[in-house]
């Protein structure tokens, strides 16, 4: 059986269907590229199956139970959106040490993990900055570490270079699978580029 | 680049004087005796007196046929507890109602809203008279509750409004990245929701703080002098051989003192950008 298993999703926003019967089955630690043009959808199947909308049929299932009935914050999923959605008024070490606090984790765990995170990154000189003093690049890093650090069993990235330069788009292109591969996570990567 | 420069202070100057002008003289006035402040023509050259403060702290107001007791110092106190508690009741009820206003999408979700703003239309006279009637039946008449609670006409249409305002200016995307963190929605509502809307509260919360203070009609009618504020406690210097007009202006200086302060520490939070540069655009 796989482990993110989407069947028959559907979704429509009046009479548009964005979404039209999608199924389709993921193993663990597998790296799925979602493509495609802007508007047709793939961040809305990102939000359905981080369980911010509610789909008008199908079910997603991880590790063989439904999501149906379980709320965002315990669905074990960690995301990178596409505008960083870091929190403006916290460092960028609470912004990464974030899903590690909601578990409940040793602070002195929480500081070794969030390190060891942004450490990889290469963020480690500017966790004690607030997002609005971070380049673009950094934002980028701080929401990728922040969606790795809690280790989640899927992890959902919303184009999250589409809003960087080239030259750090270049980079991370090569970066990022060494980064993802090391968390050995079910990986769903959206993008138009 | 000079002279429009020169223009510029100028022109401030002028809408400066305009504006400042009648705060000065009262404050002039609440150190003038009667007599001086009756001369005519107004002269700004006299004999500073503090008999006016002296009087409203003391409570003993003299008068040409004789010492009449003013209570201007409860009056202070019963603003200040009938403004904080109002704004306290609409913070409470009002900011979580403007989250849900903002972010959800209910049947007859944008008439309750509407509803509560429209409290702002109707002049309060045409609530008065049968408010008096219930409040005397109910026992809520001259009390703090019951003013507090008629308050809410004020100020808790201000809240709703302003911070609803603020509440859809969060980017949603914020607050999902929260959720995913593993926190919950209640979680998300005091550590991301109302940080993020902070200047929105503090702009909120000040606004209906000098609204309440303003107000006069409401304690004038709903209640007696021992819950009266300052806006009404002023008529006491009304008098029947004069208007005192030197108390009346210090007891003016007394009242926008809170209000003034009030506004000096809240400052910071109202001019505070509120997105500080989280979201790309």
């Amino acid at each position: 059986m796989a482990f993110l298993e989407i069947t028959r999703l559907s979704k429509a926003f009046k009479d548009h269907k964005v979404i039209d019967n999608a199924s389709i089955a993921i193993n663990k630690g597998e790296f799925l590229v979602v493509f495609g043009p802007s508007g047709c959808g793939k961040t809305v199947f990102l939000r359905l199956i981080a369980g911010m909308m509610t789909p008008d049929s199908g079910d997603v299932a991880i590790d063989g139970q439904s999501m149906a009935d379980v709320n965002p914050e315990d669905r074990d999923i960690g995301m990178a959106f596409q505008n960083y959605a870091l929190y403006p008024h916290m460092t960028a070490f609470d912004n990464i040490a974030s899903p590690l606090r909601s578990r409940g984790v040793a602070e002195a765990q929480v500081v070794e993990r969030a390190k060891e995170t942004a450490r990889m990154l290469r963020i480690d000189h500017v966790l004690d900055h607030l997002p609005k003093a971070l380049s673009q690049g950094q934002k980028q890093r701080t929401a990728l570490a922040r969606s790795l650090v809690g280790r989640p069993s899927v992890v959902l990235l919303d184009d999250p270079l589409r809003n960087v330069d080239a030259k750090i788009r270049y980079e991370m292109r090569f970066e990022l699978p060494r980064v993802l591969r090391r968390y050995e996570s079910t990986v769903i990567y959206v993008t138009q580029d | 680049m000079t002279v429009k420069y020169v223009l510029r202070a100028v022109a401030l100057t002028i809408v400066g004087l305009f504006f400042l002008f009648p705060l000065f003289w009262v404050v002039l006035m609440s150190f003038m005796s009667n007599a001086d402040i009756l001369r005519n023509p107004p002269s700004p050259f006299f004999n500073p007196t503090l008999h006016n403060y002296i009087a409203l702290v003391s409570g003993q107001l003299h008068t040409n046929v004789g010492t009449q007791t003013v209570n201007y110092m409860l009056n202070l106190f019963n603003s200040t507890v009938l403004s904080a508690f109002s704004v306290i009741l609409s913070l409470i009820l009002g900011v979580p109602a403007a989250y849900a206003f903002a972010r959800y999408k209910f049947r007859l979700g944008e008439d309750m809203a509407f509803t509560l703003l429209s409290f702002r239309f109707a002049p309060p006279l045409l609530v008065l008279l049968p408010l008096l009637m219930i409040f005397q039946s109910i026992g809520l008449y001259d009390t703090y509750f019951g003013l507090v609670w008629v308050y809410q006409l004020i100020t808790l249409p201000l809240v709703l409004w302003i911070v609803r305002g603020y509440f859809e200016d969060v980017s949603e995307d914020i607050e999902l990245a929260y959720r995913l963190d593993g926190h919950s929605w209640l979680s998300t509502f005091f550590h991301i929701s109302i940080p993020l809307a902070k200047p929105g509260i503090a702009a909120a919360a000040l606004l209906s703080f000098i609204f309440a203070w303003n107000n006069f009609i409401f304690a004038l009618i709903l209640g007696s002098s021992g819950v009266q504020p300052v806006t009404v406690g002023a008529f006491a210097f009304v008098t029947a051989s004069a208007i005192e007009y030197g108390q009346v202006a210090a007891a003016l200086v007394f009242s926008i003192m809170p209000t003034l302060v009030l506004a000096t520490f809240t400052q910071r939070y109202l001019v505070e950008g509120l997105s500080l540069g989280a979201i790309k655009g």
